[in-house]
């Protein structure tokens, strides 16, 4: 390697506490050359943020931080005075972080700070207006002078972020610590978040230290991986080597939890298959949305039938009425015995739906049947039965459990709702349920405040267990938790399921996650549904753009160094103003004038068990010459090169950013 | 129940001091008129006496005894005040409830909802103590009136604490989770929403007794509180004030001091309460500040609505 | 952020509104015949049924609750039977003067509540923020009134400095009265030793309301800044090497908001202090008729000076709420 840009020997951080100090990093030592992408890949607690930011020196009091070496550049950062400290911070060395809300000061414009930044490194008045605008084009804004007049709340996700990196990168440093950037963002707008990272290495010969838990990422863009655990790094190397080739114990185990999008569930009872593989979609072979069942279909119980379903919320004063489109014409049943996984970004509706089918909420529209009873008439008892029969685990497991309640309490009330058994089987019956759960009996009587992220979760679970239910419902169960845990909360799902005879509905933003646990796959966007087919065949052919980009968005850990062609561009609009026609049709590669003017409706093929709403979907060629775009990252990315619609990769951005 | 005296005595020494300040308030509260050496309403020839060994704290122009007014007065100051702030409490966290907790309906909870909000937001447009001044001119001068007027005041306060607690409440998962289990709303509000609610409105009420002292003995300052002769702390720094000036101290200074000190107790111990339950139910971060006097808490309540 | 101005200032009205009706139905809730308060304890039944006609009580509730908006919407807050002037005409002559004194301890109270805010910011956890913590504490434990003999009797009477505690100017000092402002009076008129005199009186009054009121604004504002001063943007921005000044800069201007709201609260809680420093002080203002027109039954001077009050700090609160507009971009929603 050449000249290296930064070298950390034995760097420590140590925390005062009630008990002792603690060490979150203990010795860790690594070195950044010029012009690379490193990963930092560690779970919850690894210490990888402070890691991060140590290498400012920006460890926040009460914490203390120590090291033999912190060189950059030939500079020792651990002699230097606060001022040499501050000059070379935003000059060479920056910093981005998770949350650009609360990063970026709330009331002063994003030009602002860009100028505030500029002003003190020392940049005169004269040049400082063209160097804000450089900056905000740079990270691929459109309209600079637009974004630099709002304030960081005005802006999306995804622009927001880019925002944050064009102040820290406004001084043209060398060096990037990129703290968790695209955690908060969706898939689609992640992968051009990512994009926009590897240029700036390729580019400007940046060198990015990119702190994440999510190994897929790390696989994509990164050049070099450091695994952190527990305060050490366990095991450094290039990305092909750390991902094909694992040597820690603890590494395997992270690599192993990861969902893959390449390993469909193959169950006993999915459709596929049936008449060997579909052939290519034509229009003209496209059949209409069929109302009659077809022969698999009256083998299948439905268990919900919505028809219709639409729901709005009225948002804002009287006088200022705006409505937020959550769901709307949603026809859809789910079987008996089925695993079936709704995958949705921002703005999808997903969380909606799934409370509609839990009856938290009622439909503004259209109806929701319950094996033949229709939802909004169920009154008393046949309510309570209902109750009993549908129980539904939620996405916080911090704020599920009433924090006054034990273990064994909020289990006991969920248990005495419907009267499952005497009281005096109680305890008995709870600490079934808790194995079941695999949690040791003792946890009856903790409160959730002693409990970790997964227990609490799979108290949750056993609450929801304790009447029995039929239907399960899942809201995001796993993505508040660290990915070492969500993998056996799943296999826990997996697992209850074939014991208990469940129909299960996940609803999740994590297609990988989703696919891996799920007999039948729906992707909403914007509160309609995009894509339905069985699983093995969402992940082999989808056909709806939106599910194709998704697909191809969420990273991977096996395929190392694909960098995903934007294939969604821009941000998903808000679900309060959604775009005419087809919602997806503002950020479609595909996208003609007919899609801005009629809504598509649900085309089906292969007998029905596979819908999608798309005039354009997309064709074999697309589906061969798309997968080739995606170039490793390490080679040169040219960004004009040419997508299959003939527009090159800025255009698109240009067209759905705006 | 024993988690509940923890609560009490795991804290800071001025805490505990606080709380023996305001033990031994309720205490004079119950036998102060029979401690007083003196009667606190039989006016002596011995007028404007210095601190003496007789006189302990001195006479008043009437040749009173200051020490037997000042301990007869924790009777009617603590008494109202503990009084009024309960009725306010109860009515406070009543009305707050109703107002704040949706009870799973979404279009005419809101509007009552707001309609409450919005009046209360007009109660506390007129100031305090003109209000209580005002409500007294009004009713007329009794110690009911009194009782009633502090209350009235200190009733928007409460309301709108337990609304905004009860609303933030709600938010949180283990309500849906038990509205899907099945549980009755006027039962996930009982047995969930309630006592996750209370923390912060409890902890206040102590605060809110020490400002319907002052409140109360401002009224009786100016003549409008408790009728003449009952032996009142604002009442009694109300007959020394014009003596001030001729160098007569003590009538007036004393028991402003007394009851400086019975106000910064129950401000104290409310701080305590709110700090352990904090620590109890939230097993986190301890903010270093919380609002001390009825002031802070009413600018903090219009800062976290702004 | 015109539109945003305008549309806040429409509320006024409906906000002015919502008090006079909060003032009329808790009139209307007390016990008591309004008639007989507002004849006074003087009056022969005779009387006292003729005001009774003469008011309306014996019309319907609405129509009453009309008469009384329209009224006062022209300027007629009805007629105190201990002075015998209209209502409106006393609390003109003597609202300056409470004006005067509150203002001056607002000005007071924002000056050093800046500097004391700006201190702490540069000395987070020193011992200064923690003595100011707890004064804010104890001050808000202490009457208003007692602080004011307090300081009578340690500054006036035993340092012997300052003026007399009786009213706004020594009483060999005559000037014509004009604002009922002393001291503006004194330099309509060119007294220069008036005015002294006149700025003299003011001291210790001014001097117990901010001593008794800045505590609440001290400390939810030093700690609004403490905490901000920690908040992640300040630590962000640090990583871009901010200057340090400027770093206070923005941790400070974050907490603006929250220092408007509190002035702009306290401004309120001190009209109900004047009430009871003016008694203290003879100052002869909006308070002392308050209490005045409470120890005589004046009913309709009662209800006079609760809705001005009220009033004014609905206006106080609408001149907060613009400049929260204009500090905090979130607010303009």
């Amino acid at each position: 390697m050449s000249e290296p840009l930064l070298q950390v020997g034995n760097l420590r951080v140590s925390f005062p506490s009630s008990g002792g100090p603690m060490t979150p990093v203990r010795g860790i030592s690594f070195e950044l050359g010029r012009g690379e992408i490193v990963g930092l890949v560690g779970e919850s607690g690894s210490g990888k943020t402070l890691t991060g930011r140590s290498c400012l020196r920006l460890v926040p009091k009460p914490g203390a931080m120590e090291a033999d070496r912190l060189t950059f550049e030939d500079i020792d950062l651990l002699q230097t005075s606060q001022s040499t400290l501050r000059h070379l911070r935003g000059r060479r060395m920056a910093m981005i972080a998770q949350d650009p809300l609360t990063s970026l000061h709330p009331s002063l414009r994003i030009g602002t700070q860009i100028d505030n930044a500029l002003a003190d490194h020392g940049v005169p008045r004269a040049h400082r207006r063209d160097r804000i605008l450089e900056s905000l084009d740079s990270v691929g804004l459109p309209d600079p002078d637009r974004q630099a007049h709002s304030y960081s709340h005005q802006l999306s996700g995804g622009m927001r972020q880019r925002a944050m990196i064009a102040l820290a990168l406004s001084n043209g440093p060398s060096l990037l610590i990129a703290d968790e950037p695209t955690t908060a963002l969706d898939a689609t707008v992640q992968a051009q978040l990512l994009g926009l990272l590897v240029e700036l290495r390729n580019h400007r010969q940046m060198t990015v230290l990119l702190i994440t838990h999510n190994l897929g990422i790390i696989a994509s863009i990164c050049d070099r991986v450091l695994v952190m655990r527990a305060g050490e790094i366990v095991e450094s190397g290039t990305t092909t080597d750390v991902v094909r080739d694992p040597q820690h114990d603890y590494t395997k185990a992270l690599l192993a939890a990861v969902p893959r999008l390449d390993q469909p569930r193959m169950l006993p009872h999915t459709v596929d298959g049936r008449k060997g593989p579909p052939t290519v979609v034509e229009q003209q072979t496209l059949s209409v949305p069929s109302t009659a069942p077809t022969e698999e279909d009256t083998q299948r119980t439905p268990v919900f039938d919505l028809a219709g379903v639409t729901r709005h919320f009225p948002l804002g004063p009287l006088w200022r009425r705006e409505i937020v489109h959550a769901l709307d014409d949603i026809d859809l049943a789910v079987y008996q015995g089925e695993s079936l996984g709704i995958v949705g970004e921002s703005g999808s509706g997903k969380s909606t739906l799934v409370r509609l089918l839990a009856l938290l909420d009622q439909p503004t529209r259209g109806t929701i049947k319950f094996q033949t009873s229709e939802l909004a008439h169920l009154r008393g008892a046949d309510l309570k039965r209902f109750r009993s029969r549908v129980q539904i685990v939620f996405q916080d497991p911090y704020s599920s459990l009433d924090p006054r309640y034990t273990v064994a309490r909020s289990i006991q009330e969920a248990l005495r709702a419907h009267r499952v058994c005497d009281p005096s089987e109680e305890r008995g019956r709870i600490r079934e349920l808790l194995e079941q759960v695999r949690l040791s009996p003792q946890f009856a009587s903790r409160y959730p405040s002693e409990l970790s992220g997964g227990q609490r979760q799979r108290v949750c679970i056993a609450r929801a267990l304790a009447p029995r239910p039929e239907v399960l419902l899942a809201d995001e169960p796993v993505s508040a938790l660290d990915v070492s845990v969500q993998a056996q909360i799943v296999e826990l799902f997996e697992v209850l399921k074939r014991e208990e005879n469940l129909t299960l509905v996940m609803v999740a933003h994590d297609l990988a996650l989703v696919r891996e646990m799920s007999d039948r796959v729906i992707t909403l966007y914007l509160g309609r549904i995009a894509e339905e087919a069985p699983s093995k065949e969402y992940a082999d052919r989808p056909l709806h753009p939106y599910s194709f980009a998704l697909s191809r968005a969420t990273p991977d850990p096996d395929r190392i160094g694909y960098l995903p062609p934007i294939l969604a561009a821009g941000e998903p609009p808000s679900p309060v103003r959604p775009p005419t026609g087809c919602r997806f049709h503002t950020r479609c590669f595909n996208a003609q004038g007919r899609c801005a003017a009629e809504v598509p409706p649900l085309y089906s093929v292969n007998g029905g068990a596979h819908r999608f709403a798309c005039f354009y979907p997309v064709t074999e060629e697309q589906r061969v010459e798309l997968a080739r775009s995606g170039r490793a990252a390490a080679s040169d990315m040219p960004d004009h090169e040419k997508t299959p619609t003939g527009e090159t990769v800025d255009q698109i951005r240009e067209a759905g950013t705006g | 129940m024993m988690r509940h005296l923890q609560l009490l005595t795991r804290q800071r020494p001025r805490v505990i001091v606080a709380e023996l300040v305001v033990l031994a308030a309720v205490v004079l509260a119950v036998i102060g008129g029979w401690l007083a050496p003196y009667d606190p309403e039989q006016p002596t020839i011995d007028v404007l006496a210095g601190p003496s060994r007789t006189h302990l704290l001195g006479t008043d122009a009437s040749g009173i005894d200051v020490l037997s007014v000042v301990v007869a007065a924790f009777r009617v100051d603590v008494l109202i005040a503990v009084v009024s702030i309960g009725i306010s409490l109860i009515a406070g966290v009543g009305l707050g409830a109703l107002s704040g907790y949706s009870f799973n309906r979404s279009r005419s909870a809101g509007m009552s909802s707001t309609i409450i909000l919005r009046a209360l937001d007009l109660v506390q447009s007129i100031p305090v103590f003109i209000l209580a001044l005002a409500l007294v001119g009004m009713a007329g001068q009794s110690v009911r009136n009194v009782v009633i007027a502090v209350a009235f005041v200190n009733l928007p306060v409460f309301a709108r604490l337990t609304r905004s607690a009860i609303q933030g409440i709600e938010h949180r998962e283990f309500v849906s989770a038990s509205r899907a289990i099945g549980i009755r709303e006027f039962g996930i509000l009982r047995s969930h929403v309630m006592p996750n609610s209370l923390d912060s409105t409890i902890a206040y009420a102590s605060i809110a007794v020490g400002g319907a002292i002052l409140l109360t003995a401002g009224l009786s300052f100016l003549g409008a509180g408790v009728k003449p002769p009952t032996p009142e702390w604002g009442a009694e720094i109300a007959s020394g004030s014009g003596y001030i000036i001729t160098g007569e101290w003590w009538i007036s200074v004393i028991p402003g001091i007394v009851l400086s000190t019975v106000v910064l107790s129950f401000a104290l111990l409310g701080d305590g309460i709110r700090v352990a339950l904090q620590r109890a139910h939230r097993g986190g971060e301890l903010a270093e500040y919380e609002p001390s006097t009825f002031i802070e808490e009413s600018i903090e309540e219009r800062i976290g609505s702004a | 952020m015109a539109v945003l101005i305008t549309r806040r200032l429409i509320l006024l009205p409906f906000q002015v509104l919502g008090v006079l009706t909060i003032v009329f139905v808790l009139v209307h809730l007390l016990p008591g015949d309004p008639a007989y308060l507002i004849a006074g304890p003087q009056a022969t039944a005779a009387q006292v049924n003729k005001i009774r006609e003469a008011i309306g009580l014996n019309q319907p509730l609405p129509v009453q609750y009309v008469h009384y908006v329209g009224n006062i919407v022209r300027g007629d807050l009805g007629a105190s039977w201990y002075t015998g002037n209209a209502v409106t005409t006393d609390i003109g002559q003597r609202a300056p003067a409470t004006l005067e004194l509150i203002t001056l301890a607002l000005l007071g109270i924002i000056v050093l509540g800046v500097v004391i805010a700006g201190l702490i910011a540069v000395n987070p956890g020193g011992i200064g923020g923690r003595i100011i913590a707890a004064y804010g504490f104890v001050a808000g434990a202490l009457p208003d009134f007692w602080v004011g003999l307090a300081l009578i009797f340690l500054i006036y009477y035993k340092a012997r400095l300052g003026a007399a505690p009786s009213g706004q100017l020594s009483s060999h000092y005559a000037i014509p009265s004009r604002t009922g402002i002393a001291t503006i009076d004194a330099l309509l008129v060119g007294d220069g030793g008036a005015f002294v005199d006149a700025a003299k009186h003011l001291i210790l009054p001014v001097a117990t309301l901010i001593f008794v009121y800045m505590g609440p604004v001290v400390r939810v504002t030093g700690s609004a800044a403490v905490r901000s001063l920690q908040s992640e943007f300040v630590e962000y921005a640090e990583s871009w090497g901010i200057a340090p000044w400027r770093r206070i800069y923005y941790a400070l201007r974050h907490v603006m908001p929250v220092f408007v709201i509190s002035v702009a609260s306290t401004y309120g809680y001190l009209l109900g202090g004047a009430v009871l420093v003016e008694t203290v002080f003879s100052w002869g203002g909006f308070g002392q008729y308050a209490v005045q027109s409470v120890t005589h039954s004046d009913y309709a001077a009662i209800e006079g000076f609760v809705i001005v009050a009220g009033v004014f700090t609905v206006l106080v609160y609408t001149v907060s709420d613009v400049l929260q507009m204009a500090l905090d971009p979130r607010a303009r929603r």
